[in-house]
């Protein structure tokens, strides 16, 4: 057994046993245990949604647009770099509040709760799910090349193996989340990451000398603009690479969702500012390591390795089992984050909610373990024989989620008279046109990114369905009210108005209502 | 510098730059959210 | 049909202080009590490696909206004290059954989410109350010459403002 996958062994054994010995020796009060929602503060708030959302695509897909495109790569690092601090600033506080007032435990449900229609939970339970497998997908990819590498098992056999190993986490994760959170699992990205970068630069004679080595094999890749400059003066494409890691995670159903678990609105301030601090020391590394990868590992059979074989040229061999260990721990959790929220998905948003009202809790489990199970036999099926790049999967669709999603999930705090007609226009709208788009090859016709004609169509379907239906359609008078509520301006003096509770809005409603 | 050319260096320090720029704006804006909490610290 | 009255815990008193602290100079003129329905439910969680916990969930039955709270603590039978209660506005109001699938709802997803695929169910509920009558304080308070209507929570003094 290579020291690698001992490190691995080691390391997931502890943290099982810590959790099981946590889960025995805990005290026996059911308040802990189940009200993890809506108690998260900053650290956490901040960690999880990047944790949620970054491993595979860092750690594959960064580190081969690094080395097949050079700088240009830089643009979805710069656009990604924000993603956080945009989504907490833009959505954090008002959706934490919001959710509340409305009762709402799945980003999906929110959606429904605040355009009430079955609809829109028909149109986005199942967007929502197609894009989540995609994600799931390149985890899964990323899993099963990380482990035939530090195996040398093949690849089909390692995907086998990672695949195995994750559904195993989405069952007994209850036991490792007492000692293995996504804050831990955040920490040890940015510290992996951190690590393989110095020792890259170590290894190249630092920065500017690796830059100046790369440009003696390419001098393109230096340029913003594409190894052979195609993409120069193509702000089409440009424009669409900085959005869709910025604006376009504002969509992601499996992201938004912890706003809603902040332990007070105002952590989304806080969050904001360690989400920023962890994109700048995390989020240009991968892109680096894969560009100088060029230099340490000229002949690479495939790009998308390229962290992981640079992590093994550089780093002494302990360091190389403890940092495969970790971003192996990292690749999974994030998948076992998106196989739950997809498990939730199924049943909750369309078990439950479309097929079998009286859904038991019994029912609730196996629909959620028939799902994870249906994901990953489907992923494995893609994955062994015909696996796709991890970066374009991921960003397809990060584009359909984010065009489809984005303008409803802002508009649902920011303006009043968006209403269901215009939220279910958008949501369509903005997933057929994004797809669409990418599969007719307009891309490359036009030089214009889907993500950007995406989000326009949703964003224009939003405000024209919403205007045009307003008299056939309005808000909602208790939705209007909460919205009130979560935007609070009025006249009523300051310090009051913050420190409210949501919780008795309705019944303060109601009580005044009778007198 | 870095051995970049201009603009990709340009671009490289000035769009993070920019995003903390945003960050220190946003962080401005929202210094009253800190009132909301006295309640729900109970 | 069993009925509950919770114990107010925070009295007028608390009541202004809470306000007075967060508005100097808000003064309160009146303050009556309310009582909102709920339905209240404890239940049997199981959780990982064989344990198991009670919850208690309330289900508001105007608004149908379900969360899991403290242990309840009854009013004393015998202050015989007259109830004011909030009158149903029939907006989203849900009967009897329909609250107990949302707390049981409520309480199995926490639970799956915590305990993720391993879960095995069994939710169980243990008993039940048909009204929950929970008390909020209806306060009238001036500030600067302008007046409020602020309705204060009677169990942990939260607060909001109706309107001017």
């Amino acid at each position: 057994m290579s020291i690698e996958i001992l490190f691995l062994v080691i390391y997931f054994i502890a943290m099982a046993a810590i959790g099981f010995w946590a889960m025995k020796r805990g005290k026996q009060d059911a308040e802990g245990f189940l009200l993890g929602g809506r108690s998260l503060g900053p650290g956490v708030t901040a960690l999880r949604l990047q944790s949620s959302s970054m491993s595979g695509y860092m750690f594959m897909g960064a580190g081969s647009m690094g080395y097949t495109q050079g700088y240009f790569s830089m643009w979805y690092a710069l656009g990604d770099l924000g993603g956080g601090i945009l989504n907490l600033s833009v959505l954090g506080r008002r959706m934490r509040k919001l959710s509340q007032i409305l009762g709402s435990i799945t980003s999906i449900e929110y959606l429904e709760h605040r355009y009430p229609s079955k609809w829109i939970r028909l149109i986005a339970a199942p967007v929502a799910l197609f894009c989540m497998f995609f994600y799931v997908l390149a985890q899964f990819i990323a899993g099963g090349r990380g482990l035939e590498m530090v195996s040398g098992v093949s690849f089909p056999v390692a995907l086998a193996i990672a695949i195995g190993v994750i559904v195993l986490y989405t069952f007994l994760g209850g036991y490792l989340a007492v000692a293995y959170t996504d804050f831990v699992q955040a920490i040890i990205m940015v510290v992996g990451m951190v690590w393989i970068l110095v020792a890259t630069l170590m290894a190249v004679g630092g920065f500017t000398k690796g830059n100046e080595t790369v440009g003696g094999i390419n001098p393109n890749l230096l340029t913003m603009w594409g190894a052979d400059l195609g993409y120069q003066g193509q702000w089409g494409v440009i424009l669409g690479a900085l959005l869709v890691f910025s604006i376009g995670y504002m969509g992601w159903p499996h992201v938004v969702v912890s706003h809603m678990a902040m332990k007070k609105p105002s952590v989304a301030r806080t969050a904001g500012v360690y989400s920023l601090v962890f994109n700048l020391l995390f989020i240009p590394g991968p892109y680096l390591v894969g560009l100088f990868a060029l230099i340490l590992l000229p002949n690479l059979a495939n790009p998308e390795t390229a962290i992981f074989e640079v992590a093994d040229a550089v780093l002494p061999t302990f360091a190389v089992g403890i940092v495969m260990a970790a971003i192996m721990a990292a690749i999974m959790s994030t998948a076992d984050a998106l196989l739950l929220q997809a498990g939730t998905i199924a049943s909750q948003d369309i078990y439950a909610r479309f097929i079998n009202k009286k859904m038991s809790d019994a029912q609730m489990v196996w629909v959620s373990r028939i799902t994870v199970l249906a994901l990953a036999i489907i992923g494995y099926g893609i994955a062994a024989f015909d696996p796709p790049a991890v970066a374009a999967v991921v960003i397809f669709s990060t584009t359909v989620l984010g065009s489809a999603f984005v303008p409803s999930y802002i508009c649902a705090v920011w303006w009043k008279k968006a209403n269901t007609v215009g939220a279910i226009s958008s949501m369509a709208a903005g997933t057929l046109v994004s797809v669409l788009w990418q599969v007719s090859g307009a891309p490359d016709a036009t030089g214009i990114d889907p993500m950007v004609t995406g989000i326009l169509a949703s964003t224009a379907a939003m405000v024209i369905g919403s205007l045009a239906s307003q008299k056939s359609h309005p808000v909602p008078e208790h939705i209007g009210r909460a919205l009130d509520e979560t935007a609070k301006i009025g006249p009523i003096p300051k310090k009051m108005l913050m420190g409210q509770d949501a919780l008795l809005a309705s019944q303060a409603e109601m009580a005044a209502r009778g007198e | 510098m870095f051995g970049l050319p201009a603009f990709t260096t340009m671009v490289i320090i000035g769009v993070p730059a920019l995003w903390v720029i945003y960050t220190a704006v946003f962080l401005w804006l929202s210094r009253g959210w800190k009132r909301e909490d006295a309640k729900e610290q109970q | 049909m069993n009925e509950l009255v919770l114990k107010t815990l925070v009295d007028d008193q608390d009541a202004q202080r809470i306000l007075a602290a967060k508005a100097p100079g808000l003064r309160v003129e009146s303050a009556k009590l309310r009582h909102h329905p709920f339905a209240g439910f404890i239940f049997e969680v199981p959780q990982l490696a064989g344990r198991s916990g009670q919850a208690h969930a309330l289900v508001d039955y105007y608004s149908g909206k379900a969360f899991v709270c403290d242990p309840w603590q009854a009013e004393d039978a015998e202050t015989g004290q007259v109830l004011d209660r909030v009158a149903d506005p029939q907006w989203n109001t849900i009967d009897f059954d329909t609250a107990r699938r949302r707390a049981k709802a409520l309480l199995s997803t926490a639970a799956l989410r915590r305990a993720r695929l391993a879960w095995r169910g069994g939710v169980r509920e243990k008993s039940s109350v048909a009204k929950v009558w929970k008390p909020n304080w209806m306060v009238e308070a001036s500030l600067e010459k302008k007046s409020y209507r602020v309705m204060v929570d009677g169990l942990n003094g939260g607060y909001f403002i109706i309107g001017s």
